[in-house]
């Protein structure tokens, strides 16, 4: 009984100095997470950046910008060392059951074939979709329309994005000057990204044969982005079709 | 996985997290003197089905009839474990809230988060560190309310009361009865919108 009695104390004491650990740590956490700013992740992103990736002081730039209005877009830059061929995923699906699109007078995703495309799945509401457009618009500005071309597919996550004045409005005000595909139905954001991965934002390249040559999920490597892009302009594939 | 720590304690106020946010209150307030045992359930599950999840080996956002069914799963057992008041349907409920939480949620993706998801398919085990992190940081509000509740007991008792307790189980029965219909991302939208005033 007495050793019963100790046994019952013990874990008693043991579960408490557990929650008292915890408590200090998450308050440590919650600290650290408010010092470093209330509306803007990207401490995060400087802190886990590794040296090799040669974007990492525009990022650490980034960190005092507000990520949805950052004017001061880091350009890309072209590394100095050329980079290996961008692996191929095959052919690219096609934009379907679309309400429309904004910024351009074209009807079908068919329309940029033999250009190099950047598909990027996003919504203006999702905070981590409006942290890349900084880098969109940096990456725009940094090649001709004649070989380069981004394609924005807004898939609404709640209901009032999916509103056309509301998309409108927030492309003007988030200064998205490239075209956007209104997927109001997430047919495509489905369809595009496979089974229970599906995510926001998540960003493909298209080389100029319409294959799929890089495929990212969320924020960051706006560097290896950039470099595909380039290295895509650069070497464009043999003609397939 | 300090980092992802960190990037899930970010999210916290990020509305694509609150659809998975909504059910961890509602069981964290219904979870009683057993408080700490349903948070670390669902913590548990959530982690458990998002690693699955992220690693691709789970199935598609629930969607029609499969939706309305999950629905009526999440009202039944917020009605066993609000009547019962027993750690198994507290643990049902919790682990139950974990699993359509997670299956339903379609996370808005920062840098630390996506590391883990572009590097899932090809290493899934080694990205269980960073998705326990980050979900520890999602879920640390509830974490420090159930350590809260071990330390101060009398603080803990105050979390008991029975109105707290169906206001819980209430919480819990309407994101079930709103996913059941379909109206849970307007919830969430309405929710947004009012957070931008």
């Amino acid at each position: 009984m007495h050793n019963t009695a100790r046994a019952v104390y013990a874990r008693y004491m043991a579960s408490r100095l557990i929650a008292g650990f915890v408590l200090i740590a998450g308050v440590f956490a919650l600290a650290a997470v408010g010092l470093g700013g209330s509306d803007d992740p990207d401490p995060v992103e400087t802190a886990s950046a590794a040296p090799a990736q040669t974007d990492a002081p525009d990022q650490a730039q980034e960190t005092t910008a507000e990520s949805a209005d950052a004017d001061e877009a880091p350009a890309p830059t072209t590394t100095a060392e050329p980079i290996e061929e961008p692996d191929n995923y095959g052919p690219r699906k096609d934009l379907v059951g679309l309400d429309g699109w904004l910024n351009t007078d074209a009807a079908s995703l068919d329309e940029f074939d033999g250009k190099v495309l950047v598909v990027e799945m996003w919504t203006f509401g999702c905070h981590n979709c409006r942290a890349r457009i900084p880098h969109t618009q940096a990456l725009y500005a940094s090649h001709s329309r004649d070989d380069f071309e981004i394609i924005g597919v807004h898939a609404p996550e709640f209901s009032h994005e999916a509103e056309i004045p509301n998309i409108e409005e927030a492309v003007e005000r988030l200064e998205v000057t490239w075209p956007v595909a209104l997927d109001t139905e997430k047919t495509n954001f489905r369809s595009w990204q496979e089974g229970g991965r599906r995510f926001w934002p998540r960003t493909y390249v298209i080389d100029q044969n319409g294959d799929v040559r890089y495929d990212h999920i969320g924020e960051g490597r706006y560097q290896e982005l950039a470099d595909t892009v380039q290295f895509l302009v650069d070497n464009p594939p043999a003609i397939t079709s | 996985m300090i980092n992802a720590l960190l990037e899930g304690v970010e999210s916290l106020r990020l509305p694509c997290s609150w659809v998975l946010l909504m059910p961890a209150a509602a069981i964290t307030l219904f979870g009683r003197r057993r408080t700490a045992l349903v948070v670390s359930v669902f913590v548990a599950v959530a982690t458990t089905i998002a690693w699955v999840r992220f690693a691709g080996w789970w199935f598609e956002t629930p969607s029609g009839a499969i939706q309305i069914a999950l629905g009526v799963v999440i009202m039944t057992t917020a009605a066993l474990a609000w009547k019962f008041d027993r750690g198994a349907t507290d643990v049902l409920a919790a682990a139950v809230a974990g699993v359509i939480a997670v299956w339903a949620w379609i996370p808005c993706v920062g840098p630390e988060l996506a590391e883990i998801l572009n590097n899932s398919r090809r290493e899934p085990f080694a990205q269980i560190g960073g998705t326990i992190g980050f979900f520890l940081g999602l879920l640390l509000p509830f974490i420090l309310v159930a350590a809260i509740g071990v330390l101060f007991p009398n603080l803990s008792e105050k979390l008991q009361h029975r109105g707290v307790v169906t206001g819980g189980a209430l919480l819990f029965g309407i994101v079930g009865l709103l996913f059941a219909t379909t109206l849970y991302d307007d919830l969430a939208s309405a929710l947004f919108r009012i957070s931008e005033f």
